[in-house]
């Protein structure tokens, strides 16, 4: 009877320790396990998928570089996110930035943010794409500190503690975040839910 | 009021279900007593179940490509991102070049004007020929001393810098030159000297 070899997934831990060793096939397998994560991430924060690519390119290439730089103190979901969530308020603030001195772009920037009409028809709203589209205006609208929040806790899933951590805020801070970042965005959404429940 | 702002603490947690059981029956209760905070946890469970349904972005076809591109840039040159702090190095070092140039350009325009005055020498103890020039160099006295005084080199200033004969300390003259010619012309003296002591001697 042949047995069955049991094939246990390394953990991101695993992975990075390998990589710090020269294994570079390891540094293919996280770049395989977090470049959609991250780039979903990045993409909801920025609102940009040419963009949303490029944080995380650089993230890659700056976790390549400053590899031995981890320790192994932290999850490495934990370092990863952090190197990305820099790098995407980094971003922002840059196109701020460039929003403040370019005045002419304010106009057609601030109609990116506007919510769709309320008087739109019932099929439009149910449309899974502008639902999408809808919300992800929404989530842009959201002042950075609870966006990042939102972002962490309801569209990738990390637990308050993880979060904690990536942010370097309070347990409480984050949870009072993430309460008052949905209450926020109900308050964006509302029409569009007033709609949803008609 | 209290209790509205203790629900509002809980509700992240009773949305993801990790409230204890006792925690969870005081919200239950005060759910039911307060419409306005009831339809709060049915706008907030609704958010939470919309951002849990978008899609998942992925990346693009080419994105393992390009980051394979710039890793394999990355480990030809590892220091690539030390680049930045250098610029104001090669910037400060392009200045210095710069003001080093122009200080050689000034220098040499300076000396081309002052080279020919610095090799004639302003030691005079004869009056000067006209249309000649006294030529001294820095080892001016021993010339003096082998010539038996100051020589007088007939070639107008003029013409010798025309013509970079030498001897003036024009631009292309060099001190070789001026010495050969200067031995030379104290040769022709010093013999036309025994000359004059050998015929003395002859009448004698």
């Amino acid at each position: 009877m042949a047995e069955k070899k049991e094939t246990k997934k390394p953990t991101d831990e695993e992975l990075i320790a390998q990589f710090q060793e020269g294994d570079y096939y390891a540094f293919e397998l996280i770049i395989k396990r977090y470049k959609d994560q991250l780039v979903n991430f990045a993409f909801r924060f920025i609102g940009d998928l040419n963009d949303a690519e490029d944080i995380v390119q650089e993230t890659f290439l700056r976790v390549f570089r400053k590899r031995n730089a981890y320790k192994n103190v932290a999850k490495f979901s934990t370092w990863i996110y952090t190197i990305t969530g820099n790098l995407a308020k980094t971003e922002l603030r840059r196109r701020k930035r460039r929003k403040l001195l370019s005045l002419t772009n304010l106009g057609f920037e601030d109609k990116e943010f506007e919510l769709p009409d309320p008087e739109k028809g019932p099929e439009e709203t149910v449309d899974n794409i502008i639902r999408d589209s809808v919300l992800q205006k929404a989530i842009n609208s959201l002042p950075e500190k609870f966006k990042e929040v939102i972002i962490f806790r309801d569209l990738q899933e990390l637990s308050y503690e993880e979060i904690s951590t990536i942010l370097k805020i309070p347990l409480g801070t984050v949870k009072s975040r993430v309460n008052r970042g949905r209450l926020k965005l109900q308050e964006v959404l509302q029409d569009y839910f007033n709609e949803l429940r008609d | 009021m209290g209790h509205c702002e203790n629900f509002l603490n809980d509700l992240p947690d009773y949305i993801d279900g990790t409230l204890s059981n006792s925690k969870m029956k005081l919200v239950c209760n005060h759910l039911d007593l307060h419409v306005e905070c009831k339809h709060l946890f049915e706008r907030a469970k609704i958010v939470k179940k919309s951002l849990a349904a978008m899609p998942m972005i992925t990346t693009s076809d080419e994105f393992e490509e390009r980051l394979k591109t710039k890793i394999q840039a990355e480990m030809l040159n590892p220091r690539s991102d030390r680049i930045i702090p250098l610029k104001p190095l090669v910037a400060s070092l392009t200045a210095a070049a710069a003001i080093a140039a122009f200080a050689i350009v000034i220098n040499d325009q300076y000396l081309s004007d002052k080279a020919p005055k610095m090799l004639i020498t302003p030691k005079l103890t004869t009056p000067p020929m006209p249309m000649g020039r006294q030529v001294s160099s820095q080892s001016g006295n021993s010339l003096n001393r082998m010539a038996g005084g100051p020589v007088t080199i007939g070639v107008p200033l003029d013409s010798a810098n025309s013509r970079n004969e030498g001897l003036t300390g024009a631009p292309g003259s060099s001190a070789d030159n001026v010495l050969r010619n200067l031995s030379r012309s104290s040769q022709m003296q010093n013999v036309g000297k025994e000359k004059e002591e050998k015929d003395s001697t002859r009448k004698n």
